[in-house]
């Protein structure tokens, strides 16, 4: 994999990784603070609640008591005939209790009962159809068979009687519709300490919940729970359950709740936890507290159930637009990780690509990122430095290789050279030498003079054949040897001047083109002009034949320098042979053909090219010698 | 000696020998003097003398060489050339027999001799002994 790669993907997965811890912790944190604060609120308002129940159930003991002491009732207590005295307290009380009624629009119902006449109703007042009307005394009706008269009348003085909070019976029938009625009473004892009667106020249990819990009715967010000391919803969300005891409905706190099994046994006072709503949406808040009333005391339990279902959206709406910022965070960074890695490792790519083009030796364009002052540049530069070493030294290879070339061809030519023209005049030796042992000479003097004078040519001929290419041989461009700036016009006219008695004898017509200054192996060139200008005046045949140092610009910018001479030409064979060693143009020669092979060793080694150019009667040898671009070693 | 087997040759058609060097030309002509061969011998020194002989032999002045030995490395007109030339004449297209003579023994030569329209190659040998063999050959034949 690419390090750009790499990068992207570590970045990416680091970015992912982190802006996933961060959202973990921030919704875990987050939810836990909800959970705690929900569970505390839900506390509080159980805690106000309960308060509030206990002190309108407070409020109503004070209310039965208010009632039980007050003067009218005394006199009634006391007055045992019939009296106007005992007409006007009652009218008093039937006044009082009328006030009272409309006072506290939660009390149904207040009553004076005797004891007397089969526990009549002395007072009554009623509130029916929300107006307060004082019952005529024709309708009051006796109550002493009733259970909160028999037991109120039992209850010492100051005792509080207290029914069971139950939906109105008639005729031991529960009403219709139904009614939940809680009934407080006293007794109340004459001067003798005879129970007279009792006093006791109807509770409209339903409109006392609802005016108690008034303002935690709100049924959008909680919802309000009440049971009895048995475990029966006194209140419950659903109306059948409410009072559903008296209606034959077996719904127990536990029932609904199981997690509050064994509840109203065990001595804790709330207990909070956490269930599933109907309708399975979101997990609900329920807590539950008990708490005494009365005397006897009864244990009640409150419980409030609280739906987090809004704050619950608000918090999917958080925690989704944690999601959406860590998305986009996260396309940002990756994005932004592409950008940095592909900056970051592009000039590195662009050194891998240009060592992939020197490994395979391809040209190209990819430019090195060098002028960068960090560690790739670093990288950069010295990798260039070794790409141009390397280049360096494969010039020179090349080069190496090209002379190796030259001296391996020369080798082969003078193998050739070795076994047929050298030989030739060995052979030749060897022939007159065995003409002379053989007899074939007549004998006298002078033919073997003549013999040994033929003997002494062949033998000047094979030794000039050898000195030839030893010199040819010794041409050599070592590290003694340095290029040296040097005007070629001077040069010539130092080589013209050692020709200066053949060329005046033979009247040849000398001229000479502006040649240039140039940087070269003075010694070698002057060496390569000597034997131009002895190849020219050997090869012409007329006298007075022309002579023309040349100086010319080709295409490629090259001076190309040259000797032209006329009155001898060359077929395009030979001269593509020109300048092999031992390779004479025309056999009638003195020379033995090394002059233009020692020409060419000096021109290759000044990097150049030689060749020839004849036609009709002209012969005109080119060359061309380029600057030091790589030193000879 | 790769001769392309001759007829017997005519003892009064002269043999030639063309060939630049003269000592070359000095060692032939003293052992054909001892070979058995008896007819006369002509040298050239160059490709140019001898075709100009052989005009002289179309125009019925001189005979038909019995043999031509001819050297391949000469100045001006080379061994090849001068062949190429004379077999270029209708009346020399056959005759006379050619032996290419040489220093060389490279295949190049002696193919590019049958190219141009030699009999026989023959390297040169100055044996003596071999060398007055290969003449008695020919005389044998």
């Amino acid at each position: 994999m690419r390090i750009s790669s790499q990068l992207r993907w570590f970045i990416f997965a680091l970015v992912v990784s982190t802006s996933f811890s961060i959202a973990l912790v921030g919704y875990w944190g987050h939810s836990i603070t909800i959970s705690d604060f929900q569970a505390e609120t839900l506390k509080k308002r159980s805690l106000l609640e309960v308060d509030r129940l206990q002190l309108a159930f407070e409020e109503l003991n004070h209310d039965i008591r208010f009632i039980a002491n007050l003067p009218a009732v005394r006199k009634i207590a006391d007055i045992k005939e019939y009296s106007a005295q005992k007409q006007t307290a009652r009218k008093d009380l039937g006044d009082i209790f009328e006030q009272m009624l409309r006072a506290k629009p939660t009390y149904s119902q207040i009553r004076y009962i005797s004891s007397d006449d089969q526990g009549m109703e002395y007072v009554r007042v009623d509130r029916r159809d929300g107006r307060v009307l004082q019952v005529l005394e024709k309708q009051l009706q006796a109550k002493a068979n009733r259970e909160y008269f028999i037991e109120a009348s039992q209850k010492r003085p100051g005792e509080i009687y207290y029914s069971k909070i139950n939906l109105n019976r008639e005729n031991g029938v529960v009403e219709y519709p139904s009614r939940p009625v809680f009934r407080v009473a006293m007794p109340i004892y004459d001067s003798d300490a005879v129970c007279a009667g009792i006093v006791i106020i109807n509770l409209n249990f339903k409109l006392f919940i609802e005016q108690v819990l008034r303002g935690g009715l709100d049924r959008s967010r909680y919802e309000y729970y009440l049971t009895n000391e048995a475990g029966y919803f006194l209140l419950h969300p659903e109306p059948s359950y409410t009072f559903g005891f008296d209606l034959g409905v077996e719904m127990k706190v536990e029932h609904a709740f199981p997690e509050l099994a064994g509840f109203r046994e065990q001595d804790v006072d709330s207990l909070t936890f956490r269930t599933d709503s109907e309708l399975g949406a979101s997990k609900r808040l329920v807590h539950f507290a008990k708490f005494r009333v009365f005397d006897p005391p009864r244990q009640l339990a409150f419980g409030v159930v609280g739906s987090y279902d809004d704050i619950g959206r608000a918090s999917m709406y958080t925690s989704s637009a944690v999601i959406v910022a860590m998305f986009v965070l996260t396309v940002l960074a990756s994005l932004l990780a592409i950008a940095f890695s592909s900056r970051l490792t592009k000039p590195l790519e662009r050194i891998t690509a240009v060592a992939r083009s020197l490994s395979l030796n391809e040209s190209t364009t990819v430019m090195l990122p060098t002028d960068r002052a960090d560690e790739i540049g670093i990288l950069a530069n010295t990798f260039l430095e070794m790409k141009q070493s390397i280049e360096r030294h494969q010039a020179r290879l090349q080069q190496a290789n090209q002379r190796l070339f030259e001296m391996n061809r020369d080798l082969e030519h003078f193998a050739r050279v070795a076994s047929h023209d050298l030989r030739e005049p060995i052979q030749r030796i060897a022939g007159l030498a065995s003409l002379y042992q053989s007899g074939c000479a007549d004998g006298t003097v002078e033919d073997a003079e003549v013999i040994l004078e033929q003997l002494h040519l062949e033998c000047k001929k094979a030794l000039g054949q050898l000195a030839d290419f030893r010199e040819f041989t010794d041409i050599t461009c070592d590290s003694s040897l340095v290029r040296e700036e040097c005007l070629l016009e001077h040069l010539v006219a130092e080589v013209l001047d050692e020709f200066s008695t053949p060329l005046q004898a033979r009247g040849v017509q000398v001229q000479i083109d502006p040649l240039p200054q140039m940087s070269i192996y003075v010694s070698l060139v002057r060496v390569l002009y000597r034997n131009l200008l002895d190849n020219a005046v050997k090869h012409a045949k007329n006298e007075g034949f022309k002579l023309h140092f040349t100086a010319e610009h080709d295409e490629n910018g090259n001076t190309v320098l040259g000797v032209f001479n006329s009155g001898s030409s060359i077929d395009a064979d030979e001269a593509a042979k020109a300048f092999d060693v031992f390779r004479q143009l025309e056999n009638n020669t003195t020379g033995h053909g090394m002059g233009l092979a020692i020409c060419k060793r000096i021109v290759n080694f000044h990097s150049g090219r030689i060749w020839v150019e004849s036609s009709g009667n002209h012969f005109h040898i080119k060359f061309y010698l380029l600057d030091p671009v790589t030193e000879c070693n | 000696m790769q001769l392309v087997q001759n007829k017997c040759l005519n003892a009064n058609d002269p043999v030639v020998v063309v060939d630049d060097s003269v000592i070359d030309l000095t060692i032939t002509k003293r052992v054909y003097a001892r070979s058995e061969l008896k007819n006369p011998l002509l040298t050239f020194t160059s490709g140019g003398a001898f075709l100009k002989h052989m005009e002289a032999v179309q125009n019925g002045v001189e005979p038909v060489p019995a043999l031509v030995l001819m050297d391949i490395n000469m100045p001006e007109l080379n061994g090849f050339e001068t062949i190429r030339k004379l077999r270029s004449v209708s009346d020399f297209s056959k005759i006379p027999v050619i032996v290419m003579l040489t220093n060389s023994d490279s295949d190049q030569d002696l193919e590019r001799s049958l190219e141009v329209g030699a009999n026989g190659f023959q390297t040169k040998d100055f044996d003596i002994a071999r060398y007055t063999e290969f003449f008695n050959s020919l005389a044998a034949e």
